[in-house]
């Protein structure tokens, strides 16, 4: 399944949308940059989770990657 | 006077953000004898295609009792705050609404609704700027951060959205069994209601849980609880996966 597909901005999009909550705390568990965001921006109830990173971009359906790779 | 505070975008990725520079305007208002402030929430605002490289589209803001003498050096001060709190590439926006000078509320509750649902136009924001007891300033970047302070002012003053920063403890924290009654003697929490938004009677049991955040509703610092399906306790405070909707 292809996880992330490039956007017009050069960076990734998330495929799986923004209830995908078991998958991207699996994907947070093996990204090396993951930095927690700010307590008031956290959704997910795992702390590890591409939704609670401060590298992730919401966007209408899904999320964008930040990180610098 | 009674004041609302909006401020959006001065996130910057390395730390610090928008929330942090609320808690110091708050914590300064107080130091300095100038005000009693509430406690600084932060409102989910629409999720647009267009923002997503560029930030979380998130708000924060506080009410505040200030004395009228020190409003501008208030105003002054949370400027130069706010400026220098924002990243380069920011569009850091601040608003000082004060309720009793303006000739209507409505608008700008109305405007931070139609901001919530991304049908705000840049022309709606131009004619709300210049309304009486609105101060707003465009202080980094494109000016658009004026757009989410405005709408967080205006989300704020419905009594109705947001989630209050910090986490609220009580007794030994993650575990700990309190009665409703305990919990607001001890708390600033005001009501607890669960996900229906039913109040929660005095003499029921609440189970606290690690991370617990409240919300603002009906004007009033809220905790949120659902139903355990035991006898004891009945409730268990929502968790941060329950509470993204506020």
């Amino acid at each position: 399944m292809l996880v992330w597909r490039e956007s017009e901005l050069g960076k990734y999009q998330y495929t799986g949308g923004k209830e995908d909550w078991e998958e991207v705390i699996k994907i947070a568990a093996g990204c090396d940059e993951f930095l927690i965001d700010d307590e008031d921006e956290l959704v997910s109830d795992e702390d590890r989770s591409c939704y609670n990173c401060r590298f992730r971009r919401w966007t209408k359906e899904s999320f964008i990657c930040m990180r610098s790779e | 006077m009674k004041i609302y505070v909006g401020i959006d975008d001065s996130h910057r990725r390395d730390g610090g953000g928008a929330g942090e520079t609320a808690s110091l305007l708050t914590k300064v208002l107080e130091e300095n004898r100038w005000g009693q402030p509430e406690l600084p929430s932060r409102h989910r605002l629409y999720q647009h295609p267009d923002t997503g490289c560029r930030k979380h589209n998130t708000a924060r803001s506080f009410s505040a009792q200030i004395e009228e003498r020190y409003l501008s050096v208030f105003i002054d001060y949370a400027c130069k705050v706010v400026r220098r709190d924002s990243s380069p590439d920011s569009n850091a926006g601040l608003v000082i609404a004060i309720s009793e000078r303006m000739t209507n509320t409505d608008e700008i509750i109305a405007y931070a609704s139609r901001v919530k649902e991304g049908l705000v136009s840049r022309d709606e924001t131009n004619r709300m700027i210049g309304k009486q007891g609105l101060h707003v300033f465009e202080l980094s970047g494109n000016g658009k951060g004026i757009i989410g302070a405005l709408a967080a002012a205006g989300l704020r003053m419905t009594g109705n959205d947001g989630q209050f920063r910090g986490k609220l403890q009580l007794g030994s924290g993650d575990g700990y069994i309190a009665t409703v009654q305990e919990i607001i003697e001890n708390t600033h929490v005001e009501q607890i209601k669960n996900m229906d938004l039913e109040n929660i009677d005095k003499d029921q049991s609440v189970r606290m849980g690690e991370k617990v955040k409240v919300v603002l509703l009906e004007h009033k610092y809220t905790l949120m609880v659902f139903p355990t399906e035991l006898q004891y306790p009945r409730w268990q405070t929502s968790t941060t996966h329950m509470l993204r909707m506020f």
